[in-house]
């Protein structure tokens, strides 16, 4: 066995005659003290969720707001255009059927 | 004692707070190699089994039921580190965290190990951090806690064979850690 292996192995085996690590009085009356008065933890999001999810909002409310906008101003065809583009329609029709 | 649980009796609760308290420490210790966030967690644990003691119908043991509790806190705090190391994409992609850089970083001292395996011994948690979860837990309550591998599959609600198979994969897989390491730090 090389010296690498044997490095490996005496790396895997460094936890053999382990102690359990004991805790002191300190966390027992934590213990105690929270299981009196226990606080209900709640999962919170982390900031940078929070605000990737205000930079979505914050976007689709201004390009609806842009669209709304461009949409409001855009040029409405007026009444007699259409009219016009049936007459060019009839007429290329007709030289059509000649 | 479980009676006496169930209906809330402070005394038998302090007693089982006496008798668990070291080996949920220990367990939440071994798992997370941190020793803040295993007092938290242990203090978790105890809550959790205050509230939910009386619904304890003794499926399993009450110290199954206990390192159930221990071991699920435990893996939602890592996922938890986890979660926020992610969020760091600079980090992520010019890191080298899939690579073990113990003694640079910082490495976790357990306090039960012999004196003559410290350094090797935080080489060695530095790996097992590294490893899948359900290795991770299969091995650390093995090696760490000293459970029996039906012990085990009895906390990990598998079977014993599974087990025997995670604590294999474990080991395979911390070789090649290890001997990653040993070509980077050791030469």
């Amino acid at each position: 066995m090389n010296v690498k292996e044997t490095w490996i192995d005496a790396t895997l085996d460094s936890l053999d005659g382990i102690l359990p690590a004991r805790t002191d009085d300190s966390l027992y009356d934590r213990v105690m003290s929270g299981t009196a008065n226990p606080v209900v933890k709640t999962n919170s999001i982390g900031n940078s969720y929070f605000w990737s999810a205000a930079a979505g909002i914050l976007l689709l409310i201004s390009l609806n707001i842009l669209f709304a906008f461009y949409y409001r101003h855009a040029q409405v065809p007026s009444p007699e255009v259409p009219a016009a583009m049936a007459n060019e329609y009839l007429s290329y029709l007709g030289h059509i059927k000649l | 004692m479980m009676t006496k649980l169930r209906e809330g009796d402070e005394q038998a609760f302090r007693e089982l707070v006496s008798q668990f308290r070291d080996r949920v420490f220990n367990t939440a210790l071994g798992l997370l190699q941190h020793h803040e966030n295993a007092e938290d967690i242990t203090q978790e644990v105890f809550i959790e089994i205050f509230r939910s003691i009386p619904r304890f119908r003794g499926e399993c043991s009450l110290s199954t039921w206990i390192y159930r509790i221990t071991v699920r806190k435990s893996l939602e705090q890592i996922r938890r580190g986890n979660r926020s190391k992610r969020s760091g994409i600079l980090f992520s992609i010019f890191g080298r965290e899939d690579h073990l850089n113990v003694p640079s970083e910082n490495p976790f001292f357990h306090p039960g190990v012999l004196l003559e395996n410290k350094q090797r011994s935080a080489i060695l948690f530095g790996a097992i951090a590294m490893l899948p979860l359900t290795q991770r837990t299969a091995f650390t309550l093995h090696k760490v806690e000293g459970l029996s591998q039906s012990e085990i599959a009895g906390v990990m609600k598998t079977s014993v064979s599974s087990v025997e198979s995670l604590i294999v994969r474990a080991k395979r897989k911390l070789k090649e850690i290890l001997s990653d390491y040993y070509e980077k730090n050791e030469r």
